[in-house]
């Protein structure tokens, strides 16, 4: 009897040691999650720990999303961007100079191919409004006349115009540097693990626990999953023609627009782009895009720590060196 | 001394285990640890009858479609239809200008989402048991 008894309370306080570990990870790999509507798409935070700490850092998080979104909405009358647009007055706002510092060396190192003075371009096709059109080539030559990032001096501290007409836009970009300052705000206010998903567009900070993120990516022309990556402090980012287009007489016409012709650029489709900064991740997405399959992915394999995966109009798929090692076949049960 | 020595006796075949107290340690330990992790890891992949919809209007949730039968939901009125079906969901009808969200087509996998932008409207894939993926990007 004393011999049963003994094995029933080692047992016992095995089962006992192991649900306490369990209700201990539990807490400790709770994984809290809020989903909001910003810039123009859903964003949810996942972050991983207590919940008392999660929950408060993810709507910190979202609190600042919204004020730099606000900040680089070149619709706001409060933006300096508008002001700076409409008025010319300089910029010297720290957070857009830092921005616009990373876009115009990315502009320099592809001799235009991204260009964030892109503006009146996307205004003549209409890409903001709900009615947009093909515009006549006389238009495109205007606009493109007003076009390039030479037209601006950063210096002193302060963003100024060279031409008067010229105007920036910061939109392509800014989702990147608003998802790196969510991350910032995550981490000061304890929540160190987190993925942000914007939209599609995704950052990963840490992990999830004891193992990576897991991120797929879809096919741009399908509903399958290409594949998937195991991310930890990294940032995933797309460009796609399917993203914002319209059809006109049975062609599709996307909101990717190449600096250099005024029209849609061609030969990409899509592309994701995978860097340790998520606004470093953003631009040289929306470059590589411009810059075409070949140029795109000659530029990524230069960058360290960058990766690519391109899909051509032909629907082929390029993937650069490091993530053809990196790109995961998903488990057939997916 | 020989109470002692008895007492010894006793508290040595007190500690002492038999084959039949290991096997029955091990067994609880078997069960016990296969159900944490199974609770802790979410060991299995995403069966069509593991997936719910959901569908979120102005940022909050307005409902949760099974996708393991047809089922639909109508949104702003009936301007926008979502319709599952067993192991995908899609917009079936919008009002939105470019029809971006219809033109998305089913979506199955857990983490991948179809958003109508102008009408605020998010739907997304998710796995009861957690799912295989954290994110889908596209």
């Amino acid at each position: 009897m004393k011999h049963l008894k003994a094995v029933l309370f080692l047992t016992a306080l095995i089962v006992a040691g192991l649900f306490a570990f369990r209700t201990y990870n539990a807490r400790r790999f709770h994984l809290e999650q809020d989903t909001r509507f910003l810039m123009d798409t859903y964003v949810t935070i996942y972050a991983v720990g207590p919940a008392s700490t999660t929950k408060p850092a993810i709507r910190k998080a979202f609190d600042r999303m919204q004020a730099v979104d606000e900040k680089f909405n070149i619709h706001n009358p409060e933006s300096p961007l508008y002001a700076f647009n409409e008025a010319g007055t300089p910029i010297t706002d720290p957070e857009i100079l830092a921005v616009t510092r990373l876009a115009l060396s990315v502009s320099r190192e592809t001799d235009g191919a991204f260009d964030i003075t892109i503006s009146p371009l996307v205004d003549v096709w209409g890409f903001y409004g709900d009615d947009p059109a093909v515009p006549d080539d006389a238009t495109i030559d205007a606009a493109l006349e007003r076009v390039g990032y030479d037209n601006l001096e950063l210096a002193g501290g302060a963003l100024r115009k060279r031409r008067p007409d010229v105007r920036i836009d910061l939109g392509g970009i800014a989702k990147g540097y608003v998802i790196g300052a969510a991350a910032e705000t995550l981490k000061e206010n304890g929540a160190p693990s987190a993925l942000i998903d914007a939209g599609g567009d995704v950052y990963a900070m840490g992990a999830k626990g004891q193992t990576p993120w897991k991120v797929g990516i879809r096919n741009p022309r399908g509903d399958e999953i290409l594949g998937y990556v195991e991310v930890m402090d990294l940032a995933v980012m797309g460009s796609g023609d399917y993203e914002r287009f319209f059809m006109q007489e049975g062609r599709r016409y996307h909101h990717i627009l190449d600096p250099q012709t005024g029209y849609p650029s061609e030969g990409t489709i899509a592309v994701n782009l995978f860097a340790a900064d998520p606004l470093t991740a953003d631009v040289w997405c929306t470059a590589v895009f411009v810059l075409g399959p070949e140029k795109g992915l000659e530029m990524v394999e230069k960058k360290a720590g960058m990766e690519a995966i391109v899909v051509a109009e032909t629907g082929e798929k390029r993937l650069s060196s490091g993530l053809k090692r990196l790109l995961k076949a998903l488990p057939q049960t997916e | 001394m020989e109470r002692d020595s008895d007492e010894s006796g006793n508290a040595d075949r007190f500690y002492r285990l038999n084959w039949r107290d290991v096997l029955l340690i091990l067994a609880i330990l078997s069960v016990s640890g296969g159900t944490i992790a199974y609770l802790q890891f979410g060991v299995g992949g995403a069966a069509a009858a593991d997936l719910d919809a959901m569908v979120y209007e102005d940022g909050r949730l307005v409902g949760r479609l099974r996708m393991d039968a047809h089922r639909r939901l109508s949104l702003r009125d009936g301007r926008m239809i979502v319709e599952a079906e067993p192991g995908g969901v899609r917009v079936a009808k919008s009002d939105c200008p470019r029809q971006i969200c219809v033109a998305a087509g089913w979506v199955r996998t857990p983490g991948q989402v179809i958003t109508c932008v102008p009408n605020r409207v998010l739907v997304k894939v998710r796995s009861r048991s957690g799912g295989f993926l954290d994110a889908v990007v596209h």
